[in-house]
């Protein structure tokens, strides 16, 4: 059954009904999409093409670019294609995406499998107490519940393997599949297992917990974490080849593109880093928020890349970085996260979840000005405060008992 | 409106700076150390705090336990690392907020050394609010503080010899030749004679309207204190205040510098530890290097942790025990190897869930951490673990320890002896 099929019309009209009136909202209130311009050092916009056109893991590839090849974004101004109400009343996170299919649970007791083009249900199966995004590669689906790893296969739900104690938590770290291994950051270590068995091939402990979604690149993955440390390890044997000290807790993921690896810390930090040496090459402070009378670090959430740009989600700001350098180029001040929000780069634009009156409205932006082209608002039926996941020509969001796509 | 222990204390205050004012002596007491084998008569070792001794056992399994439950009044409270001297372990269960000061009888307990055998247990119905010392060599009087302001003295037979009521919450003292060094929570250092003669008192660091605040307003550590003087650290428990103010003074009580950090995650003065060249101090989760001569900052190491225990030092590394126990370069603070600590995290996610935290005795290139050791160099263990059975196997009650060491051990040239939060006292040789 599906409700596409049955009431297509109706949600359509409704979301550009919602559309327009959020564009006259924004005419009205001119800082919802205030941006800054830059000083002007900003190097020319010049991204770097991904292969990519799934969105495998909660930030797209295993490399947390969050961003995705030309012919995956759809051109022109968003409609909705198809709404998938997935009632809980826990929560969504990042729909992923891969082959025609998006996954997605209702961090409650189930899991499901949405055909990409028609939002019909290809499999629904129990689970309980799913949290993180899911991970898809290879024809395997991963999922990390309060208690265990999950691997299903991706195209019946049928369950693969499961390992015991290997849990996770909503705010926590994303699994991420990478060729034959899965990563999964549980208790205080990293943990490396076969993605057909779910044996563990390595276990690299720090003492601490993670909330930060690791990128892998190549023979390395990058990790990060409560221990404030960025690490580079072989993805063979887990043997470090490289650490870099920093001065707080990492909550956000791990990024790497073109050579450099990317991270934010609890002391409001972005930090580049050269994927082979772990060198420094450039670090940039946020602005402090002022709560209370008192100056705050902002928090960065979230870290995409698209080979030029470095977008940074943090607290209520969109802030973007030229990859080269860390001088900022432009900021959003309407962005608004929830627990699960991401960012999405491709074909020079970027995909946010923003605020408007009712709560989970998404913004298109211009990837090398930071200029507006587009909004969408929320309504009591759809809100798209969870994602934005971008694959096959479509965008794709969660959030107020549904799943959605636009394009 | 001031409660009557305030205005006492308050009061008192103000004679003592008075009588500092008038003629303290600046001259630096004879202090001189003699690094005993048998014994680690503060809970720092020496007045510099460096927790590291001459010699330390080379294996070791229990030797001897004296339960929790076993004394009268039994060793309730959050125990405090043991000192030892003359044969004797001495330890002190501290009133927290789970033992409130006001319903407690704090014991002060004597264990001989070589048989494990109770003294004496002395109860202190105001409760104790640090733990023990012993000063003044052979005489072995243990000095202890209380929540009460009043300093107590006791001798190696648990008779009372004296007491001064110094006002505030009571820290941990440190010994300084034939002088206590301790911090009150009302954010005042005082410099007490062995004899219990009060020498000077340093006021508090913060602004004066304090004084009117809450009954305790401050957070304090143990002072450590070298040839050039004493070094103390406080926190303002109000969080709209600075952090925590490190402060340096002369043996006559004249500040010579001060300085305030801003640790992240966490603000407690958790340790001071001074050598020739570097003040280490760790607030919260962070390990500072400071110049001993003008407080100013060398480097900083953020372990993650919420909180951090008292750093121990010797001729390379300073070890700090957090969740992990970490071993840092002298120079930079660069971590040169840590001891993973696999507890999990607790359910709200907080790391600290039964970290190390405690200090971290290093004697001849072995650092001792609970029932063990773990090579200074490298960090790879000696002996024991993390996993042995004795050291896990109890029904925890993990809230009341929640941010403080499940095992604090000390060591002498034979044996380890250590409190732990389950088992009582307990002796590895």
């Amino acid at each position: 059954m599906t409700d596409a099929g049955k009431r297509p019309t109706r949600r359509r009209l409704l979301a550009s009904l919602g559309s327009a009136a959020a564009v006259g909202a924004a005419g009205c209130l001119g800082t919802r999409s205030e941006r800054t311009p830059t000083s002007g050092e900003c190097p020319e916009y010049d991204p770097v093409e991904p292969a990519t056109t799934d969105w495998r893991g909660v930030l797209g590839p295993a490399t947390n670019t969050g961003a995705v090849a030309a012919e995956a974004v759809p051109e022109g101004d968003l409609t909705i294609d198809w709404t998938v109400p997935v009632e809980t009343y826990v929560g969504h996170h990042v729909p992923v995406v891969a082959d025609d299919t998006v996954y997605v649970h209702d961090m409650d007791d189930e899991l499901s499998a949405v055909d990409a083009e028609t939002g019909e249900r290809v499999w629904t199966r129990p689970l309980t107490d799913p949290e993180p995004a899911p991970a898809v590669g290879d024809g395997t689906l991963v999922v990390v519940t309060r208690e265990a790893t999950h691997a299903f296969d991706a195209a019946t739900g049928d369950r693969r393997w499961k390992r015991e104690g290997l849990g996770g938590g909503i705010f926590g770290a994303s699994p991420i599949v990478a060729g034959d291994t899965v990563y999964v950051q549980s208790g205080v270590a990293t943990h490396a297992l076969a993605r057909s068995t779910g044996e563990t091939r390595w276990r690299a402990a720090t003492g601490f917990p993670s909330d930060s979604t690791p990128a892998v690149d190549g023979d390395t993955v990058y990790t990060a974490g409560d221990d404030t440390y960025v690490r580079a390890l072989d993805t063979a044997d887990g043997t470090e080849r490289w650490r870099a000290k920093t001065s707080a807790r990492i909550g956000c993921n791990v990024s790497v593109v073109e050579g450099t690896v990317l991270v934010g810390t609890g002391a409001g930090t972005v930090l580049g880093f050269d994927a082979e040496t772990g060198e420094e090459r450039w670090r940039y402070r946020l602005e402090p928020r002022r709560a209370g009378g008192e100056r705050r670090p902002r928090q960065p959430e979230t870290i995409a890349t698209d080979g030029s740009r470095v977008y940074v989600a943090a607290d209520d700001r969109l802030v973007t970085l030229a990859l080269a350098d860390g001088t900022r180029c432009w900021d959003s001040r309407s962005y608004a996260g929830s627990y699960a929000s991401g960012i999405a780069v491709g074909a020079g634009t970027v995909f946010v979840p923003t605020q408007d009156d009712s709560g989970g409205a998404m913004t298109v932006l211009d990837a090398a000005t930071g200029n507006t082209r587009q909004e969408l608002a929320g309504d009591e039926r759809q809100r798209f405060d969870i994602g934005p996941s971008v694959a096959g020509g479509g965008v794709y969001f969660a959030g107020r008992s549904a799943v959605v796509r636009l394009s | 409106m001031l409660s009557r222990r305030e205005v006492l204390a308050a009061g008192g205050a103000a004679l003592v700076s008075g009588v500092a004012g008038c003629g303290g002596s600046s001259s630096a007491p004879d202090a001189t150390f003699d690094a005993p084998t048998t014994a680690w008569p503060t809970a720092g070792y020496d007045p510099q705090a460096t927790g590291r001794a001459p010699d330390g056992p080379t294996e070791g399994t229990v030797s001897w336990s004296v339960s929790r439950s076993s004394t009268d009044p039994p060793l309730y409270g959050a125990l405090s690392a043991p000192v030892v001297a003359d044969g004797t372990v001495y330890l002190a269960g501290v009133a927290t907020h789970y033992y409130r000061p006001d319903d407690f009888v704090s014991p002060l307990a004597a264990v001989d050394a070589a048989s494990g055998s109770v003294r004496w247990v002395e109860g202190f119905a105001d409760g104790l609010s640090g733990g023990p010392a012993v000063v003044g060599g052979d005489s072995g009087t243990v000095v202890i503080g209380g929540y009460d302001g009043a300093l107590h003295a006791v001798g190696s037979d648990g008779a009372s010899e004296w007491s001064a009521d110094l006002g505030g919450r009571l820290g941990t003292p440190t010994a300084y030749g034939n002088r206590l060094y301790v911090e009150s929570g009302s954010g005042r250092l005082h410099a007490v004679g062995s004899d219990g003669s009060r020498l000077w008192t340093a006021d508090r660091p913060g602004p004066a309207e304090r004084l009117l605040g809450p009954d305790e307003p401050v957070e304090t550590t143990m002072p450590v204190a070298d040839d050039r003087g004493v070094y103390a650290a406080f926190t303002p428990f109000d969080r709209e205040r600075e952090a925590v103010v490190v402060l340096g003074y002369d043996h006559g009580g004249e500040r010579r510098w001060r300085t305030v950090l801003d640790g992240r995650y966490g603000r407690s003065p958790n340790g001071l530890a001074v050598t020739d060249d570097a003040l280490y101090a760790t607030v919260g989760g962070t390990v500072y290097a400071l110049d001993p001569d003008t407080g100013e900052q060398r480097w900083q190491f953020v372990t993650g942790s919420a909180a951090a225990g008292p750093p121990t030092v010797d001729d390379e590394r300073v070890y700090v025990g957090a969740k992990n126990l970490y071993a840092l370069s002298r120079t930079d603070g660069g971590e040169r190897w840590r001891v993973v600590n696999e507890a999990p995290p607790s359910h709200d996610r907080d790391p600290t869930a039964l970290p190390y935290l405690a200090r971290p005795p290093v004697a001849d290139g072995r650092v001792y951490l609970r029932t063990g050791a773990v090579d200074a160099a490298d960090g790879t263990r000696l002996w024991g673990g993390d996993a042995d059975e004795w050291l896990r196997s109890a029904n925890y009650f993990a809230e009341p320890y929640y941010d403080r060491p499940v095992a604090s051990p000390v060591v002498t040239g034979d044996a380890v002896y250590l409190t732990h939060a389950h088992r009582g006292v307990v002796k590895v040789a």
